[in-house]
């Protein structure tokens, strides 16, 4: 009975003390020891990033200021999730699809990478939506007091530890802040704090501050981003013929009563 | 006989390790704190991975509807901002209808296994997608299966392996 018992335990400690190995076959790549191809970058977030497509970054928890709640339901597409507004009609009135810039931080989560490129003092962000760049100042100035008001803002960084936070104001009030509709003001300040979990993957913190629009800041996030070797941004400008083919060959079947 | 051996066994392993003397108050212990909490992610899950969709009035679409049709290829067009391609399908009754499905665009289905030539006129296609509300035959796709058993998703960022929405 000894003999038995002792058989048993040493077939289940067998069994125990393996299946972590077994584990570790699954996932080769968590259980190899950090190398130059796996190890995080310092200060490094170069590379094509994708992330999946955002459609909404204002938790219903945030209130809008009465001007943005008005302008919000007059012109946005609503969506059905969960126990959001229903569906109206397919009638839409996106400045996108008349060729506005799209703005940060709703280009991020497009369905299009973006590539980040590093040069001495800036960050360079190239999008492929709509071929859209963004410059990120990296030599220390601070924001500047009276910005001229532009769709992308102007943005400052700095490294934090091995976080990049950035900080962008001065943005004009014409784009939709995600793709449901919600409004800003030209008050907007947005934080980016942008986190390298491994090689592969990043995470993308957003913070909002517009009192104008809003009546209390909120936070976006963290959202995963994953590193596309391989991949190379290509070129898609928005054209006024492309939007109108697209209206006639789909659009018009899609709003026929 | 063996069945029996190895019941007893287990009996005395399990005995020996204490495990019964403990499994009650570990089971009430799971189903007071654990369970109301998988229920909620489960639950929140289901919240979050309802389809979403953006602009260009994916409204339009009748989301609780997937229908798999066979058809014909007509038209593909591989332009912005979305790729579509037309097929004819044999409704119920043997007439012929034409429909329109829209993709996602031409650089996301060519990172998603599309060419610019994949589809041509004449082409003989099985189709998923979910129809518009109207009936104006149009569709939102979902795949489309070709002759030689290639399958090829709308190009959106679901079909990456990402979670998330499709485009």
């Amino acid at each position: 009975m000894r003999n038995r018992l002792k058989g048993w335990t040493i077939t289940l400690g067998a069994v125990v003390a393996f299946s972590p190995a077994l584990h570790a076959q699954q996932n080769a790549s968590q259980s190899q020891p950090p190398d130059a191809r796996t190890a995080v970058p310092a200060h490094d977030f170069s590379g094509v990033w994708y992330g999946p497509f955002e459609l909404n970054f204002v938790p219903a928890s945030v209130t809008m200021q009465p001007w943005a709640a008005a302008k919000f339901n007059s012109e946005r597409t609503q969506y059905k999730v969960g126990d959001r507004p229903v569906v109206k009609d397919t009638t839409n009135t996106d400045p996108i699809l008349h060729c506005d810039p799209v703005s940060i931080p709703r280009i991020y989560w497009s369905v299009h990478p973006f590539e980040i490129i590093q040069i001495p003092g800036r960050i360079l962000m190239y999008f492929e939506e709509f071929h859209t760049i963004r410059e990120i100042w990296m030599d220390g100035r601070p924001l500047p007091k009276d910005p001229e008001l532009t769709w992308m803002g102007t943005s400052v960084g700095r490294w934090d530890g091995n976080d990049l936070v950035v900080d962008t104001m001065g943005f004009n009030d014409k784009s939709w802040l995600d793709s449901v509709g919600h409004p800003h003001s030209d008050a907007l300040h947005l934080t980016e704090r942008f986190h390298r979990v491994d090689h592969d993957s990043m995470q993308l913190t957003l913070t909002f501050d517009d009192p104008k629009a809003y009546t209390t800041r909120w936070s976006y996030g963290p959202k995963t981003m994953k590193l596309k070797p391989g991949w190379e941004i290509g070129e898609l400008f928005c054209t006024i013929e492309d939007q109108k083919n697209f209206e006639k060959e789909v659009m018009e079947l899609a709003n026929k009563p | 006989m063996f069945w029996t051996k190895l019941k007893s066994d287990l009996e005395i392993l399990v005995r020996w390790l204490g495990v019964l003397d403990r499994a009650d108050w570990v089971w009430r212990w799971f189903v007071k704190t654990k369970v109301p909490t998988l229920f909620g992610l489960f639950a929140g899950f289901l919240l979050v991975s309802t389809p979403l969709f953006a602009h260009h009035g994916q409204a339009a679409y009748d989301l609780t509807k997937k229908l798999t049709v066979r058809g014909t290829v007509t038209d593909f067009t591989v332009t912005n901002p979305h790729a579509h391609f037309s097929f004819d399908a044999k409704d119920d009754k043997g007439k012929v209808q034409n429909w329109t499905m829209e993709l996602s665009t031409p650089l996301m289905l060519m990172r998603t296994g599309w060419t610019r030539t994949i589809l041509k006129p004449g082409d003989a296609v099985t189709v998923t997608f979910y129809p518009s509300k109207n009936g104006a035959g149009l569709g939102y796709l979902d795949n489309v299966v070709l002759a030689d058993g290639t399958m090829l998703y709308r190009g959106g960022s679901t079909h990456l392996g990402e979670q998330g929405v499709s485009q």
